[in-house]
């Protein structure tokens, strides 16, 4: 069968041509698998660990990175809400503080109008007494001026009375 | 188109010249190619190392459409080597044609456009198909699992299905590149036989010579291919 398939060779050649294509393939197969083969494949191998590496150091990263953004977020609206809440709280405690203000000066303008009345009244009340007392040392004076005398207690008092319904009478006269 | 071979004889033993010769030298083509391409390897690869690679890939993707994903790396080398050393053989024979007159002796053809070398190669597949199905599954397992399935009837014909694989497997490859290689030396004797037949020949020659090419290339593929078949059949037990 093969002889018949054998057209470039004849067949005293079969044997040694089969042996030779053989050996020379395996010689070829060896001196690859000693000289290149390795260093290619586990490049290629760590080429391809390293991409893939990277694809999922690429993905932490975007998950890392969209963590932090959410923890910005979040953060800012803290802050957001903390700043309001002062803002509120200074307002409230600055309102507190004017109500107060006004009602002190509330209070005390009344305090110092009622002291002044006061005052006032207990003044007029001490002039009186001293004009009463004026008028009556007057009195007296003039009494015992023109009568030259000196009056007992009770009679001068009476005098007193006299001369100031007098007075009064003169006045509405 | 009766070509010779030239032939010698070392110590008793009558050797096909010409197919030693170009056998080495596809050896050597073969060689020098991968040896000259995985120099400095870099992890971001340049010209030559992006070729390397391509042909790696593509082998082995070849490979894992038929074997289980670990066992990849274990055939790997072995298709690549098959796969380059067919693609180069195939392609030698279309550079140039040296033939001595008066005998008309070949010195230069592909290793492949014998019928012998595409015969060992293919000899060559099958038997180590059916050595990783012993070392796979043991010598019982292999037998049963390779022959006797699905019926023990197919016996014989499981039996004589190697035998025939052998010979689809080498002569498609052999009846490819030698016919490729007696058109394209019809059309150079053509050429060579008047000047006006000459400026006619030369693009019918180009032509052929370029369909040539993408032939010796699908031929390396397909034997690839086949010779990984053949062995995920006698490896791969649970897919039958």
């Amino acid at each position: 069968m093969i002889n018949q398939l054998v057209i470039a060779s004849s067949g005293q050649t079969t044997l040694s041509t089969i042996l030779f294509v053989l050996v020379s393939f395996l010689v070829l197969l060896l001196a690859l698998k000693k000289f290149a083969w390795g260093p290619v494949i586990n490049m290629m191998d760590a080429r391809e660990n390293k991409i893939a590496g990277d694809i999922d150091n690429a993905e932490q990263s975007k998950l890392n990175a969209a963590n932090l953004e959410k923890q910005r977020e979040l953060e800012l609206k803290e802050a957001r809400t903390e700043a309001q809440s002062i803002i509120a709280q200074a307002k409230e405690t600055a309102e507190k503080n004017a109500h107060h203000i006004l009602i002190d000066a509330q209070d005390n303008a009344v305090r110092m109008k009622k002291q002044a009345k006061e005052d006032i009244r207990l003044e007029r009340e001490r002039m009186v007494e001293e004009a009463k007392n004026e008028v009556a040392d007057l009195s007296i004076e003039i009494a015992s001026k023109i009568l030259k005398k000196e009056l007992t207690a009770s009679a001068h008092q009476e005098l007193i009375q006299s001369s100031i319904e007098q007075l009064g009478a003169d006045d509405n006269g | 188109m009766e070509e010779q071979s030239w032939l010698f004889t070392i110590g008793g033993i009558t050797f096909d010249g010409t197919v030693v010769i170009m056998t080495v030298l596809t050896c050597l083509l073969v060689f020098a190619i991968v040896y000259f391409c995985s120099r400095n390897l870099q992890m971001k690869p340049k010209g030559k190392q992006n070729v390397l690679e391509y042909i790696i890939d593509f082998v082995r993707g070849i490979v894992s459409d038929n074997v289980q994903k670990k066992e990849v790396a274990q055939y790997h080398l072995l298709a690549f080597t098959f796969f380059m050393f067919i693609l180069v053989s195939n392609l030698l024979g279309l550079v140039i044609k040296i033939t001595i007159l008066p005998d008309d002796v070949t010195l230069w053809k592909s290793p492949t456009a014998d019928p012998l070398v595409t015969l060992t190669l293919a000899l060559t597949a099958i038997v180590l198909s059916n050595y990783y199905g012993i070392r796979k599954q043991g010598i019982k397992n292999y037998f049963v699992n390779s022959f006797m399935k699905p019926t023990a009837i197919l016996l014989p014909i499981k039996l004589i299905e190697e035998f025939t694989n052998v010979l689809t497997l080498g002569l498609r490859l052999y009846g490819n590149i030698f016919a490729g290689e007696v058109l394209l030396s019809l059309i150079a004797n053509l050429g060579a036989s008047s000047p006006t037949k000459f400026i006619l020949a030369l693009p019918l020659e180009v032509i052929w010579q370029t369909f040539s090419l993408f032939i010796g290339a699908v031929q390396a593929f397909i034997f690839v291919t086949l010779m990984m078949v053949y062995i995920s059949h006698k490896v791969e037990t649970e897919e039958h």
